[in-house]
């Protein structure tokens, strides 16, 4: 049985692009159906997370950022960080879902997170025009890293 | 020469703020201040809105209790609808809100306080954190996952959908309960049970560790206020407003929520964006209080369910005294996840709770219409009016840390007399000061709608702004 992946979209959907994460985990959901994958959508991430992390097979967290060129999208590998002793507020960053689930379930799936920079975070509930058409590129680049994920695993599976 | 001491931010609360404290020429304390320094627009964003919107748009505000404001903001809706909503589908709200203060409280209680209960005020902050306690009590973190789990679970099985459950509707709730629903909840009861006893049992244990905090803690007089029942009891989501004094005697009893501006002023105060909700009959500051699970086992009369019940009555003592100091808002938090597991159950035993009388249906009847619920950290309100199209011309928020602010202010005050030595204060002083105010489990992203990052700053000014020393925690 393969073990389902995961994507988390994270962020504050009142706050104009922050809100990124849920419109791409929703567009993955409506496109592909809710049985794709096990979709989360959250304002922050929380210590609960780590329970569906440690589930999953993969794990994809999708979040806004704010340090480059607004549109421009980052994907990076995602690994479990002991010395991430920050104090554990409501933001509670990949690594340190990641580590949790790692010490609670001694489980650390391939993890990756996605980003697109803002270009506005003011109060409101869409997206920018610089972010929006960004939302079905990253869903793409998703569904691709889902769809290898899958037919790697079938094959394992196969040969098993 | 007089000077300043600033905390900022403040960590392990939700949202961003900070801590000054103002020494005198002897270097004694002399004045301090919580300032939240986000900016809400919220009351602003909405206009223009129809009401039946509210709901689901107010349930955004905050990712930690997105079901309290939807409930305060239904029970809003409600009122402009001029309607009675059905029996049933008051219960499952009821039901939704217990789940919010079950995972809101647990995460307050495991996530956010622990560190400082389990591995102590004055322990290496490089540890003292969720992971610090992973290490040393992994049985206790996962607890608190399980139970955060057990009340997210309930919310998300009610609201049907993962993603922008829109249960909670203006009228009552837009699905009744299944009975396949019903079971799996209920077969999650035991489980949760179990971890809250073991909670009590070794909290109740530990905490006589914290003589000294308790005794410091914004240990002080000042009135209570929050629903309870018709009989006094304790409530969550419905009820009268009932305000205390420190020695137990009723001050207001059974006022109407709806009038809440009869008795409830809002002052501003220039340091903060928070406003300073006070009892308009006692006067500004005066009229302090606190709100919460503190104070809502300081107003009620009884608890009601067995179990929660005696906790409440060990915890409140034979004498039913007061309890003053804020460090009990931990014990208090831990009473009302028993009593939220209990009701629960017995709600979701009565037997009309699947029926599929669930929603009354209305235009709007009234142009003005108040909603109020006991969120996690306190008292909400939600107060909208609206044109004769139904869009919302004018709404006003009280959050439950609102109500909290004048305590959280003296607490803050309190501690830093009772820790500060000196200019070049210990780090465990000034966790203490940051204890205190997560004692009250702020919510500023609700109270202010924004987020922020969490470093500590630590900065020792003169009387003109000269910063004469500086630490930072990352």
């Amino acid at each position: 049985m393969i073990s389902a992946p995961l994507v988390v979209g994270y962020g504050n959907p009142l706050r104009g692009d922050d809100g990124l994460g849920w419109e791409i985990v929703r567009s993955l959901a409506e496109k592909h159906g809710e049985d794709y994958a096990h979709f989360i959508a959250a304002h922050q991430l929380a210590p609960e997370i780590a329970e569906h992390v440690a589930a999953a097979g993969l794990v994809i967290f999708v979040d806004a950022a704010a340090h480059e060129p607004p549109g421009s999208i980052t994907c990076r590998k995602v690994s479990a960080n002991a010395d991430d002793t920050r104090p554990a507020t409501h933001h509670m960053t990949p690594e340190a879902v990641l580590t949790m689930a790692r010490v609670l379930y001694g489980k650390e799936p391939e993890t990756w997170l996605y980003t697109i920079n803002g270009m506005c975070f003011d109060v409101g509930a869409s997206l920018s025009g610089v972010v929006s058409p960004k939302v079905e590129e990253v869903s793409w680049l998703i569904a691709s890293q889902i769809d290898d994920y899958v037919k790697t695993m079938e094959r394992t599976t196969a040969h098993a | 020469m007089s000077q300043t001491i600033t905390i900022d931010p403040v960590s392990r609360i939700e949202g961003h703020a900070k801590i000054t404290i103002e020494l005198d020429e002897q270097k004694q304390v002399r004045d301090a201040h919580f300032h939240i320094t986000q900016f809400r627009g919220f009351e602003k964003f909405c206009e223009g809105r129809p009401f039946t919107e509210m709901p689901s748009l107010m349930a955004r505000i905050c990712g930690i209790c997105p079901v309290s404001h939807l409930v305060a903001s239904a029970k809003a809706c409600d009122a402009i609808m001029a309607v009675r909503i059905p029996e049933t589908a008051a219960k499952l709200r009821r039901i939704m809100n217990l789940a919010q203060h079950i995972q809101s409280h647990a995460l307050s209680f495991f996530h956010l306080s622990s560190p400082d209960l389990l591995l102590g005020m004055d322990s290496d902050p490089a540890t003292r954190n969720i992971f610090g306690v992973m290490q040393a009590h992994p049985h206790l973190a996962l607890d608190g996952i399980k139970l955060r789990k057990f009340g997210q679970q309930i919310i998300e099985w009610l609201g049907g959908k993962r993603i922008h459950p829109a249960w909670i509707v203006p009228g009552g709730v837009n699905e009744p309960l299944t009975e396949e629903r019903r079971d799996q909840i209920l077969a999650e009861i035991p489980g949760a049970m179990q971890i809250i006893l073991r909670t009590l049992e070794w909290f109740k244990e530990a905490s006589v560790k914290y003589t000294d905090e308790i005794r410091h803690f914004a240990n002080f007089n000042t009135m209570f206020f929050g629903l309870v029942d018709e009989g006094g009891g304790l409530e969550m989501y419905d009820g009268v407003i009932r305000i205390v004094d420190a020695q137990g005697n009723v001050v207001a009893d059974r006022l109407d929520p709806a009038n809440y501006q009869d008795f409830i002023g809002e002052a501003v105060e220039p340091y903060s964006y928070l406003k300073s909700p006070y009892y308009k009959n006692v006067g500004y500051p005066e009229g302090i209080y606190r709100v919460g699970p503190l104070a809502r086992l300081n107003i009620a009369s009884h608890i009601g369910t067995p179990l929660a019940h005696k906790e409440w009555e060990e915890f409140r003592g034979p004498n039913k005294r007061v309890i003053l100091s804020s460090f009990h808002y931990h014990l208090a938090r831990l009473i009302e996840i028993l009593y939220g597991i209990e009701m629960i159950e017995k709600l979701l035993n009565e037997p009309d709770i699947l029926s599929d009388r669930v929603r009354a249906v209305a235009g709007p009847n009234s142009l003005e219409g108040i909603g109020v619920s006991e969120a996690p950290r306190g008292t909400l309100m939600h107060h909208y009016r609206i044109d004769k199209h139904g869009l919302i011309t004018w709404a006003n928020l009280i959050i439950a840390t609102g109500h909290n602010n004048l305590a959280m202010n003296k607490g803050v005050l309190q501690v830093a007399k009772a820790y500060l030595k000196g200019t070049q204060p210990t780090e465990g002083m000034l966790n203490r000061v940051e204890a205190v105010i997560r004692c009250y489990d702020p919510c500023l992203s609700c109270s202010t709608h924004a987020v922020g990052h969490m470093p500590l700053v630590l900065q020792v000014r003169s009387h003109d702004g000269e910063i004469l020393g500086e630490t930072a925690r990352k």
